[in-house]
């Protein structure tokens, strides 16, 4: 190899060191935007070998030093954390120095900072991805080094076979990385707890739990997102690699012809909600709500019962002892916010909870509100009337009609814009939508006819990988609940069983699944390892 | 510093072997490099012991083992490594000369390696990036000695910084042998007379009529001419005695003297002048010896005699 490709190779592998441990920061989700459009377009031009600040080593010098002040007064006046700032800056002198005329000394420099972004990574993220970026600059960095130190013995433009040596750098790396797999089990665990940080807000949340269910509004385009936004363990074990139930979140029992929603009185919240009286056949779920799920509604199997034992991930901080608020119409959310949320809740069990679950009627005022209607196609009352042929059971009503939907509408997440009667237009015209639409045409095809019904939603579905179940973005779903006397709401679903549950391509949840493994052995084996163990 | 003067041989060859036995097998310096690595992995064990944070101890494991990493392919590169010293075809106080080693390592590849004699008046080095696995390789270093002599070589130290640079770590390879560094260059001085050897007589005295070069003329005897010069063959046919007349010759026989007696840098001078006058003695043509107490030469001419001149004059001082 050539001087001058052996430089090349020796700067591509170091700057890739410099991205991967920037990268390692910023999927913790605390690194400001600029900064990572500034070390991307920065890391994108040394890939290029572009360095555009060898031109001006002064000012360039001062940028940073000056944001380095702004940093430090941000942190001064309590407007940034202290490890954030100190990544942010270790990103910039390494962003600096990429940018700089490369020498030994430079790469040396720009390792090490890279080295200091790596631990502010390690404190700020808890994402399995921090190990692959991890695993990455290790394998860059010793790369750079080794060609470093040969390329310091070599006459002056001299060649060499790069081969040989990059075989044993690859040795180094495999050395390093197995050892630093078996030391970080035997190391022995001593905690100060002077301060720590720990699990990040990640990517964002996306599960797109909202305020309310509106037609018309959006594709459904969550149903194809296969990202895991909650984790849950039962007892007794259901055993069975895929679990057909309904997770519930929310319940709406306003419709005001283009949405569903719900007033929600604020309650007084508690660490312990019991939502009915127990029995004695509970499933008991420990529920994990990461932070993609991004929103403070607990979720659990239907019908729950009782909701306790609460705790919270905040700015990498675990916050115990949470409240829960019950709201009427079922629901029961988190008083405080975190980014992410641990709780149990005990439910009944659907195959041996026969015993009834609610009161026999409804009062008077909720059955109003869950028969009220506002002016509705006159098309729809027909509809319903034609299908019931009279039928005045509830329950039986209900499922004549799901089944009246199930076979004459279609599944589709491909909807055009908003028409002005979103659901004369699905029930008469398009014939085709997403599980908001059957649940709101199921529903209001009841209250034509004077039964109680609402909507729910929450997820449908529950993959099991390892010893939990894991529910996607794509399995969030809405459903119809029917009020039959001396068994509550029970739950009837118009939407065709094909698109209950998530609708991400399969390749997609393939991946998510192989992920999810692997995150799931990342958590358990390295963030909550200890020599117990 | 002069390690032969005024001690013992005996005891010198003792006080070398308990150092050899007391050398470690191999030593271990840290680079600029390696010491902010340290710092850094020590204030991350100290950030994972403080906080517990499991990520953070796999980062220190992983730098750890960085470090368990550099120390097993460095020893690599080094513990099978074969090495023999070429040495330097001449070798003056106070400037740079080559010198070579030859070196191998039967089965595995060495990379970034650092030759260098065990000898406290040598510098220099030579260096080798790539040394193929079972490939004898000469390696060439530059080295300087201040000071000429006799310079006993302990042995051959190879280092390398493979693979992260952040240690140097060397082996010290037992080799014994001795480097004759020739007294330092200076401008060369004319002799002075007194070097001249009294026993030259006329035949090489510069007061002698002709020389004892090519035949020139014959030309007839004067009175007070040597008679041995008489060409009698030419004389008898002539009928008057006539001589040979030869090329003159300006060949003189001049004896250096040094006092071994004298202090060390005196002598290092005074040696360094000698050496000086020889050269330009003998680039003259005429002959040179040398008187130096134990030290001693038979005046000769030729480049070969300034060879051995100077490796005399490089042990002024050292031998006995």
């Amino acid at each position: 190899m050539t001087a001058a490709g052996r430089r090349r190779l020796r700067l591509a592998f170091r700057d890739g060191a410099a991205l991967a441990a920037f990268a390692s920061v910023a999927i913790s989700g605390e690194i400001s935007g600029w900064a990572i459009a500034a070390f991307a377009v920065g890391g994108a031009l040394a890939l290029f070998d572009v360095r555009m600040l060898a031109r001006v080593p002064l000012a360039s010098g001062i940028a940073v030093t000056g944001a380095g002040a702004l940093l430090s007064a941000k942190v001064a006046l309590g407007g940034m954390d202290l490890v954030v700032a100190a990544c942010t800056f270790a990103a910039a002198i390494t962003l600096h120095r990429v940018l700089s005329s490369p020498n030994a000394r430079v790469d040396h420099q720009v390792l090490l900072t890279s080295l200091l972004m790596i631990s502010g990574g390690a404190a700020l993220s808890g994402e399995l991805l921090f190990a692959v970026m991890v695993a990455l600059f290790a394998t860059f960095a010793c790369v750079t080094l080794a060609l470093g130190v040969v390329e310091g013995a070599l006459p002056a433009g001299a060649d060499f076979p790069s081969a040989p040596l990059l075989r044993r750098a690859g040795v180094c790396v495999l050395i390093a990385l197995g050892g630093g797999a078996a030391l970080f089990v035997v190391l022995p665990r001593l905690s100060w707890n002077v301060g720590w940080h720990r699990l990040s807000r990640g990517l964002g949340g996306i599960s797109g739990l909202a305020e309310g269910v509106h037609l018309g509004v959006g594709s459904g385009s969550i149903k194809t997102n296969p990202r895991v936004v909650a984790r849950v363990q039962i007892a007794p074990d259901p055993r069975q690699p895929v679990l057909h139930a309904y997770w519930i979140a929310r319940t709406y029992g306003t419709w005001t012809g283009r949405e569903w929603s719900e007033e929600r009185p604020a309650q007084p919240p508690s660490e312990r909600v019991e939502i009915r009286p127990g029995s004695p056949h509970l499933v008991h779920q420990r529920v994990e709500l990461l932070p993609a799920y991004g929103s403070r509604t607990a979720v659990a199997l239907v019908d729950p019962v009782a909701f306790g034992n609460a705790i919270g991930f905040r700015d990498g901080l675990r916050v115990p002892r949470l409240r829960f608020s019950h709201l009427p119409g079922g629901e029961v959310r988190l008083v405080e916010v975190a980014d992410g949320y641990a709780y149990h809740v005990y439910s009944a069990d659907p195959a041996l909870d026969r015993a009834p679950v609610g009161p026999s009627d409804l009062s008077d005022a909720d059955r109003a509100r869950y028969v009220a209607l506002p002016p509705v196609d006159s098309r729809v009352g027909q509809l319903a009337a034609d299908v019931l042929q009279g039928e005045t059971d509830p329950l039986r009503a209900a499922q004549r009609l799901q089944t009246f939907l199930g076979a004459r509408y279609r599944y589709t997440l491909e909807l055009p814009d908003s028409p002005e009667d979103p659901l004369a237009d699905f029930l008469f015209e398009r014939k085709e939508g997403h599980c908001e639409y059957f649940a709101t045409a199921l529903a209001v095809m009841l209250r034509t006819q004077g039964f109680a019904a609402r909507v729910a939603t929450g997820f449908f579905g529950g993959e099991r990988i390892g010893d939990a179940y894991v529910l996607r973005a794509g399995d969030a779903h809405a459903w119809t609940q029917i009020w039959v006397p001396g068994r509550g709401f029970v739950n009837v679903d118009a939407t065709p069983e094909a698109g209950r549950a998530s609708q991400a391509s399969p390749f997609a949840a393939w991946l998510v699944r192989q992920y999810e493994r692997v995150d799931g052995w990342w958590r358990s084996t390295v963030l909550e390892y200890s020599l117990g163990d | 510093m002069r390690p032969a003067i005024g001690l013992d041989a005996s005891s010198g060859a003792r006080w070398r072997r308990l150092r050899a036995l007391l050398r470690p097998p191999r030593t271990l310096r840290i680079t600029a490099a390696g010491r902010t690595y340290l710092v850094l992995t020590l204030g991350i064990g100290i950030a994972a012991v403080n906080t517990g944070n499991n990520l953070l101890y796999l980062v220190l494991g992983l730098m750890l083992s960085a470090i368990v990493a550099s120390g097993l392919l460095s020893e690599r590169c080094l513990r099978e490594v074969r090495v023999r010293r070429i040495g330097s075809e001449a070798a003056f106080a106070g400037e740079p000369f080559a010198f070579r080693w030859a070196v191998i390592n039967p089965r595995v590849a060495g990379f970034a390696l650092t030759f260098s004699e065990v000898n406290p008046h040598l510098e220099g080095e030579g260096v080798l990036a790539y040394l193929p696995a079972g490939v004898e390789t000469i390696v060439r270093g530059d080295l300087l000695s201040k000071r000429r002599g006799p310079h006993h070589l302990a042995g051959v130290r190879i280092t390398t910084q493979f693979p992260l640079g952040l240690f140097a770590k060397s082996r010290f390879f037992p080799c014994e042998g001795t480097l004759l560094v020739f007294p330092r260059r200076v401008p060369g001085r004319p002799a002075a007379e007194g070097a001249r050897d009294a026993r030259d007589g006329t035949a090489s005295s510069p007061d002698r009529a002709g020389g004892t070069g090519d035949v020139v003329s014959l030309v007839p005897l004067r009175e007070d001419e040597d008679a041995r010069r008489i060409h009698w063959l030419k004389s008898a046919s002539l009928g008057q005695l006539v001589r040979l007349e030869r090329e003159r010759e300006e060949r003189h026989t001049y004896v250096l003297r040094a006092d071994a007696a004298a202090p060390a840098e005196v002598l290092d001078r005074q040696c360094e002048a000698l050496a000086a006058s020889a050269h330009a003695l003998l680039a003259a043509g005429h002959e040179v010896g040398l008187d130096a107490g134990e030290v001693r030469l038979r005046p000769a001419a030729g480049p070969a005699q300034e060879r051995r001149l100077l490796a005399a004059l490089a042990r002024v001082g050292y031998d006995g």
